[in-house]
C-alpha cells in the first residue's frame, strides 16, 4: 500500500478510535472523590507533611470499606444466584443500602480471592463429650496465597510451618499422647498433596477454622444475615440451621453462627451449637490482611537433640505430561475454571494414604491432584484408580463414621463424567465437593467454589 | 465531568489567531488552576480534571476493560495527582503529567491482576457497562474494540494516545515514559495489528 493509502487508513483509524464509546463514571464517583480530596486537605491542616501518610481510597472491586462510606455490595456470579434475605446497612446521613446474605458471601469470596496473606491469632474452644469440658487453644497464624502456613501455639509450646516452595511441613510440638508434657518432638512431612481428600498441609485445618465455614455457607443456599458489632468492629452475622443425624443428635451441631468483619470480609468468629450449647467456637483476634512478612516467616530450625520423625505422603510435583506418563492414564482436568483461577500445581502419587470413613476406601494408587488458586482461594481436582471393586468406594472426603448430612445425587451430562452418577456435598462442616466414579477412576472436585461452580467444573472435566 | 470545544464560524486566519489566543488563555488558566489546586482548592482541581477526564476515562477503560476498574484507577490516580501537585514543577504540561499518573496506575493494576491470573480485558466489547449491545452499535467499532483488546497494554496505550486522543509524539513519550523511537515502533506494530485484526473480521463477515 502506498503512503497516501496508509494516511487515508490512519485517518479512518483515528476517526473510529475517537468514536469508541467511553463509559461515564458511576453516579457516586464525583461525590466519593470529592470526599477523599476534602479529607486529604483537612489532613494537611492537622498533620505536618512528614507525618502525613494518607491511605489511597477504597476501590469498588477490592470492597474495602471505610467508616464514612456505605458498604459497596459485591457483584459476582454467586451473588447474582443467591438470596432474598436482606438487611439494611446505613449510616447517619447516608442513604441506607440493602445488603443480602449473598452480598456478604460475595464480600468474603472477594476477600479470599484478593488477599496475599492473612495474619492473626486463632482461638479455638471446644467442649468434648462426654463431660463437655471446655478447652481453649490459641495460635498465632500466617497464611499466604502461595499456600505457606505458620501456626505457632501461644497457650503451650508448638510450631508448625509449611513452606509451599519445597512442599515440606515441619513441626516442633509436644506429643499429643503425653499429656501436660513440654518435651518437643520434631516432625517433617514431605510429599504432601496440594489439597484434600489426600494428606495435605496444615492449611486445611487452619483454613477450615478461618474461612471455609463461611465459604461452605456461600456454596449452600440457606442462611440468614444481620448486622452486628463484634469487638468494636462492624460485622455481619450469618446464621444457619444444620440437620442432625438421629444417632448422634447430642454431639452434632444443629446451628452455626459466623461473624464476618465488614471492613475486610474475613470471618472473625464461628460458633457451632446444639440446642443452644456451644460445641465449638473459633475466633480470630488481631486480624491483619496483607503487608510484608519477615523473610524467615516460614522457616523452622530443629534444636540439637530433638528427635525428628520424618515421613512422606507420597506426592511429587510434576507437569501434566509427566503425570500422564507416571500414572499411565489421561488425567482429567477442567476445560474451564471460574474467573481468576489458575492452575498452580500438579502432583502425582503412585501410592498414597487411603481416604474415606475410617480411611476405609481402597488404597490410593496412581493419583493425580491438580490445584487451582486465586488469592487464598483454592480448588482441587483429583483422579485415582478405582481398582478391582468400585462398590468398595465411599465418599473420599468423609471422615470418622462418614456421616454427611447434605448429600445430593447428581447425574452428569457433559464432559468425561457424562452419563455417570456422582454426589454433590455442600455442608457447612465439610469441604464443598463433588465425587464420582468412572469406569476406571475415582474423581473429586473440591474447594472454594459455589455450588454451581462445583458442578460446572465437574461437567467440564475432560482428558488432558 | 465533560469538556467539549465547539467549532466557531471564523475564517482560517481568524481561526488560527483565535485558536492560538485560546490555547494561550487555556495555558494561563491552567497554571492558575494548578496553583490554586496545589494550595488545596478542590474546585480548582476539579476544573483541571474536567478538561481531561473523558480522554482519561477512555484510556483507563480500554486498558482495564471494565467500568468499575476504570473508576477505581481514576479515583486512585486523581487522588495521587492531588497529593503530588506540590511536586509538579510544570516542566511538562499538566495533561501529560496527569495522563502519566493514570497510565502507570492502570499498568500497576494490570500487573496485580496478572499475578492473580485475571484476564486484563474481560470483555473485548465496545459496551462500557456490560449491557447488551443496542442494535445500532456500529459493527466496525465493536471490531475495533475487540482488535484493540488484542494489543499489549503498552502498545494499546500508544495507539489510544496518539491516534485516538490526538496527542503529539512528544507528549505521548512523556506519558508512556519511552523514547520517541520506541513510541514509533509501538505505533507501527499496533497499527499493523489493528488492521490485520479488522481486515480479518471484515473478511469473515463477507
Amino acid at each position: 500500500m502506498n503512503r497516501e493509502g496508509e494516511e487515508m487508513r490512519d485517518d479512518v483509524l483515528r476517526a473510529e478510535l475517537s468514536e469508541l464509546e467511553v463509559p461515564e463514571h458511576a453516579p457516586d464517583f464525583k461525590a466519593r472523590l470529592r470526599a477523599w480530596l476534602e479529607e486529604d486537605v483537612a489532613s494537611r491542616d492537622s498533620l505536618p507533611g512528614s507525618e502525613r501518610v494518607m491511605p489511597l481510597p477504597p476501590t469498588r472491586r477490592k470492597r474495602v470499606t471505610r467508616r464514612r462510606y456505605a458498604w459497596l455490595p459485591a457483584a459476582g456470579a454467586a451473588v447474582v444466584a443467591a438470596l432474598v434475605v436482606a438487611i439494611m446497612i446505613g449510616e447517619p446521613g447516608v442513604t441506607p443500602r440493602v445488603a443480602t446474605a449473598a452480598e456478604v458471601r460475595g464480600a468474603v469470596a472477594q476477600a479470599w480471592a484478593t488477599a496475599d496473606n492473612v495474619r492473626g491469632i486463632l482461638v479455638s474452644q471446644s467442649s468434648a463429650p462426654p463431660d463437655r469440658k471446655q478447652e481453649e487453644r490459641r495460635w498465632r497464624f500466617v497464611i499466604t496465597a502461595r499456600g505457606d502456613v505458620r501456626l505457632t501455639a501461644i497457650t503451650r509450646p508448638g510450631d508448625i510451618v509449611y513452606d509451599a516452595d519445597d512442599n515440606i511441613e515441619r513441626g516442633l510440638n509436644p506429643s499429643e499422647s503425653i499429656s501436660d508434657s513440654d518435651v518437643l518432638f520434631g516432625s517433617e512431612i514431605r510429599g504432601l498433596a496440594p489439597g484434600p481428600p489426600d494428606q495435605t498441609s496444615s492449611i486445611t485445618a487452619l483454613d477450615r477454622a478461618l474461612g471455609s465455614v463461611v465459604r461452605a455457607l456461600a456454596a449452600s443456599r440457606g442462611g440468614d444475615v444481620r448486622e452486628t458489632t463484634y469487638e468494636g468492629r462492624e460485622a455481619w452475622l450469618l446464621e444457619t440451621d444444620l440437620p442432625v443425624p438421629e444417632k448422634d443428635e447430642e454431639f452434632w451441631p444443629d446451628h452455626l453462627e459466623v461473624v464476618v468483619d465488614q471492613e475486610t470480609g474475613f470471618p472473625l468468629r464461628a460458633i457451632a451449637s446444639n440446642s443452644g450449647k456451644t460445641i465449638y467456637e473459633t475466633r480470630i483476634e488481631d486480624l491483619e490482611v496483607g503487608g510484608a512478612l519477615p523473610q524467615d516467616a516460614f522457616t523452622i530450625g530443629f534444636p540439637p537433640g530433638v528427635e525428628v520423625f520424618r515421613s512422606d505422603a507420597g506426592f511429587r510435583r510434576v507437569t501434566l505430561d509427566e503425570a500422564r506418563s507416571i500414572v499411565g492414564y489421561d488425567p482429567l482436568a477442567p476445560r474451564s475454571v471460574p474467573e481468576g483461577y489458575e492452575l498452580s500445581e500438579v502432583a502425582v502419587a503412585k501410592r498414597a494414604g487411603a481416604t474415606g470413613p475410617f480411611e476405609g476406601n481402597p488404597a490410593t494408587t496412581k493419583a493425580v491432584s491438580l490445584s487451582y488458586r486465586r488469592g487464598l482461594d483454592q480448588f482441587v481436582v483429583t483422579t485415582r484408580l478405582v481398582g478391582d471393586s468400585a462398590s468398595a468406594w465411599s465418599d473420599p472426603f468423609a471422615t470418622g463414621e462418614g456421616l454427611v448430612r447434605a448429600r445430593e445425587e447428581k447425574r452428569f451430562s457433559s464432559g468425561a463424567l457424562a452419563g455417570r452418577n456422582g454426589e454433590l456435598v455442600i455442608d457447612p462442616l465439610v469441604e464443598p465437593h463433588v465425587w464420582a466414579l468412572t469406569q476406571d477412576l475415582v474423581v473429586t472436585v473440591s474447594g472454594d467454589l459455589t455450588r454451581n461452580e462445583l458442578l460446572q467444573v465437574a461437567e467440564s472435566l475432560e482428558t488432558r | 465531568m465533560t469538556h467539549e470545544r465547539k467549532p466557531s464560524p471564523h475564517t482560517s486566519n481568524e481561526r488560527k489567531s483565535t485558536t492560538k489566543k485560546y490555547e494561550t488563555d487555556i495555558a494561563a488558566d491552567e497554571r492558575d488552576l494548578v496553583a490554586r489546586a496545589r494550595d488545596g482548592d478542590v474546585d480548582a482541581f476539579y476544573s483541571l480534571l474536567s478538561r481531561h477526564d473523558r480522554g482519561l476515562r477512555g484510556l483507563a477503560y480500554r486498558l482495564l476493560g471494565n467500568q468499575d476498574a476504570m473508576d477505581d484507577a481514576l479515583q486512585e490516580s486523581y487522588l495521587k495527582a492531588f497529593r503530588a501537585l506540590p511536586k509538579f514543577a510544570g516542566d511538562s504540561a499538566f495533561k501529560s503529567w496527569l495522563y502519566r499518573i493514570v497510565y502507570n496506575t492502570c499498568l500497576d493494576e494490570l500487573r496485580r491482576n496478572r499475578k492473580m491470573g485475571i484476564v486484563p480485558i474481560e470483555a473485548a466489547s465496545n459496551r462500557p457497562d456490560g449491557r447488551a449491545d443496542p442494535a445500532d452499535t456500529a459493527t466496525e467499532n465493536v471490531d475495533l474494540a475487540a482488535a484493540l483488546a488484542t494489543l499489549t497494554p503498552e502498545t494499546r496505550a500508544a495507539v489510544l494516545l496518539v491516534f485516538g486522543d490526538g496527542m503529539d509524539y512528544h507528549s505521548a513519550t512523556e506519558v508512556l515514559g519511552i523514547p520517541r523511537g520506541t513510541l514509533a515502533s509501538r505505533l507501527h506494530r499496533g497499527r499493523a495489528q489493528l488492521r490485520r485484526a479488522m481486515d480479518t473480521a471484515q473478511g469473515e463477515e463477507r
